[in-house]
């Protein structure tokens, strides 16, 4: 498993056109050696603190997650104030399209990782995947953050991946932050056999 | 002369205290509106209610200088102060409103700078705003020069010195404050927010005067207009009130020409005519800056609004109907090359099945004013087209640029992307799509071939349609904004600056 250069890369958005980067603001910048700066974008989902209870995954779905949360659209340009230890969800301004034969992991540009600034724990992106990628924001540091809409936050480093997979229909094309549906997830069909019933007093 | 029954100090404290409360009420609002909140207009207000402040001060100061009772004085005083009141309530009624819901969650920004922009081909100094409402409509707002216009109501009250005091101020202010409203429903579909291009032709108008190269229109040689002078002069008096049925005697009633002369009814008529007129030339007008704008784009997103609030509805007094909209618009596609052969075939297709529709509508209006309207319109017909196409040149979205255009971009659509940019002339280099090809890609893929989408998503076959129209919103709004901003991006530095 090779990870793609600055050459290969633009091979593959220019030449070949497999993997497809929308837009790219400035490529000369953006494509550095071995990787892609991606931006951050102008949706956010915050949460509403004073109205939160509890994440169960086993009770809660999506929807019923989002009447705690506060969803904010900004302009490019246009700046979130992220206060220590808080987090948000953004999202990378530029579209991503994965070919079959690609992976992708998602990091934190160490200029931004220095001043505190984490963006994302799920770092690994599928062959084939499409959309804007969520960015799990969290401020580290012990100062407030100010990120603005559009600044380059986290870089793209590009894999082979071997074998080719099939492209299979898609649960979803995100072109901003998603909360992912935990409760609707297979993996408690089996666990639910475990799960305590809850006790009444 | 008598003492005002509210003291002029008493009026004085009032016009004190609504500033105030005005001022806290802007302030309140600031800090609730979000970033992407109207601070400009914002900006205006707070500059509005000073100047009214300074005109009432200096107004007052000098009243009391006068030689005159100290009675006179209190009433020129509460004069003052209630036109001072007068004024502070139209800001009250008329801007505020403006000000609760420009900061509402609900605002397209993403489809704000493109029609910045467009509205900047008009007039540079031109500040846009959205904002939802709850009625089911599009609506256009639009104050040019908003400080001079609210207080040349005491222009001559103010001296020079003062006036020259708060022009300086103004001028911080752009030129325009246009506020285009949208129905909260759609806030989030592209493709059914297209209508408000049409609320950008009514800015166009307005600023460039178009309407001014057709308005006034002389209706007294409509023969439809004779004819209802005719049929008013020759109606019964009685008509409106209720007939005595029960009187014995054969009445003679008397007509309307007996007791008005018929060129005073005339006068009437063709005034009112001529208010109907009005407005429909500017609604005509803005259909068609639309339509040259973004061709079938606005075209399909009119037919599909209208054919929510129902096709077949009959002109109303300031609005042409539907049909009568749409037979002027398949014209204009039809000089913008849409019948052509070499034009797109689904698009040709769909546009004679409307041309069709078209012949089976009886145009002309029951109403006897709203058929004079008609028939004024049909008459000045190439000369409205003609007055549109000669201030929008930049503006000609031609069927050979759709051939052109529309496949890349429903291409991208189809397979799931937003269709941000395409390859240019120069190698390595992509450029960003135009709004009008994104907005039509839209359209073709909604009305044409939405299976391709449809095909990409796992998801309950019953939902899948629903689903991809809504996938299909989400990435026509991604790309129009991102676009925009790629095309900003793109400027040479002096053309930004």
């Amino acid at each position: 498993m090779s990870t793609l250069t600055r050459g290969a890369i633009r091979d593959r958005l220019f030449e070949t056109k497999d993997l497809k980067i929308k837009p790219l603001l400035e490529p000369e910048s953006q494509i550095e050696d071995a990787a892609v700066n991606l931006t951050l974008g102008t949706r956010f989902i915050v949460a509403k603190k004073s109205e939160y209870s509890i994440i169960d995954p086993h009770e809660l779905d999506a929807e019923e997650v989002a009447n705690f949360q506060e969803k904010i659209t900004l302009a490019f340009g246009q700046t979130i104030v992220l206060h220590p230890h808080q987090f948000a969800l953004g999202a990378t301004f530029e579209f991503l399209k994965l070919p079959p034969n690609l992976s992708a992991f998602v990091l934190t540009r160490s200029s931004f990782g220095r001043a505190g600034l984490q963006i994302a724990t799920a770092t690994y992106v599928h062959p084939n995947w499409q959309g804007c990628l969520t960015l799990e924001l969290q401020n580290l540091g012990e100062v407030p953050i100010k990120l603005y809409c559009g600044s380059p936050i986290c870089q793209l480093v590009l894999q082979e991946a071997q074998p080719p997979l099939e492209q299979k229909p898609l649960k979803s094309i995100p072109v901003g932050p998603a909360f992912a549906d935990l409760k609707n997830q297979s993996y408690w069909k089996y666990l639910d056999n475990f799960i305590p019933p809850p006790t009444h007093t | 002369m008598p003492q005002p029954v509210i003291s002029a100090e008493q009026y004085s404290l009032l016009v004190r205290e609504r500033i105030a409360a005005l001022r806290q009420l802007r302030l309140g609002l600031i800090r609730g509106a979000p970033q992407s909140a109207p601070h400009r207009f914002f900006d205006s207000i707070r500059i509005l209610i000073g100047a009214i402040e300074k005109v009432f001060t200096n107004r007052s100061e000098d009243i009391k200088s006068q030689s005159i009772s100290e009675v006179e004085k209190d009433n020129k005083i509460a004069f003052a102060a209630r036109l001072t009141l007068k004024l502070l309530n139209d800001v009250q009624e008329q801007l505020f409103p403006f000000l609760e819901k420009l900061g509402s969650p609900h605002v397209p920004l993403a489809v704000l700078p493109a029609m910045q922009r467009i509205a900047s081909e008009f007039e540079t100094d031109v500040e846009l705003y959205l904002f939802p409402a709850s009625e089911h409509n599009f609506g256009f707002s639009g104050f040019r020069n908003l400080t001079r216009t609210f207080i040349q109501k005491f222009e001559l009250i103010i001296p020079d010195d003062l006036k020259a005091e708060i022009q300086k101020e103004a001028e911080k202010l752009p030129s325009w404050f246009v506020f285009l409203s949208f129905p909260y429903v759609v806030h989030d579909s592209a493709l059914h927010l297209t209508p408000l291009l049409h609320e950008l032709g009514h800015f166009a108008d307005f600023e460039r005067g178009i309407y001014k190269e057709l308005l006034p229109i002389d209706v007294s040689g409509i023969e439809a207009a004779d004819k209802l002078v005719d049929k008013i002069c020759q109606m019964p008096l009685s008509q409106q009130g209720p007939k005595a049925e029960s009187s014995q005697e054969p009445s003679v009633e008397a007509r309307v020409g007996q007791i008005l002369q018929r060129e005073v009814i005339a006068q009437q008529v063709f005034a009112q005519c001529s208010e109907v007129i009005h407005s429909w030339v500017h609604e005509l007008i803005s259909d068609l800056f639309a339509l040259r704008m973004v061709g079938p784009a606005y075209f399909y997103a009119f037919a599909t609004f209208a054919g929510t609030v129902g096709l077949e509805a009959k002109a109303e007094k300031t609005h042409p109907s539907p049909a009568i909209r749409i037979d002027f618009m398949v014209k204009e596609l039809k000089e913008l090359g849409y019948f052509s052969e070499d034009s797109s075939e689904q698009v040709r297709s769909s546009l004679k099945g409307w041309e069709n529709w078209i012949q089976t509508q009886k145009l002309e209006p029951e109403d006897d004013i709203a058929l004079v309207a008609h028939l004024a319109m049909k008459e000045n017909a190439t000369k409205l087209a003609n007055a549109v196409r000669k201030h929008s040149p930049q503006f000609s979205y031609e069927a050979e640029t759709f051939v052109a255009k529309v496949p890349c971009v429903t291409a991208d659509l189809d397979a799931g992307i937003p269709p941000i940019d395409r390859p240019s002339v120069h190698k390595g280099v992509l450029e960003p799509c135009g709004f009008a090809d994104i907005l039509n890609g839209a359209w073709t893929t909604y009305m044409f071939s939405p299976e391709r989408l449809e095909s990409l998503l796992d998801c309950r076959v019953e939902e899948r349609k629903l689903r991809a129209v809504s996938v299909l919103n989400e990435l026509v709004l991604k790309a129009i904004e991102a676009s925009e901003i790629l095309r900003r991006c793109q400027k040479p530095p002096e053309a930004k600056a």
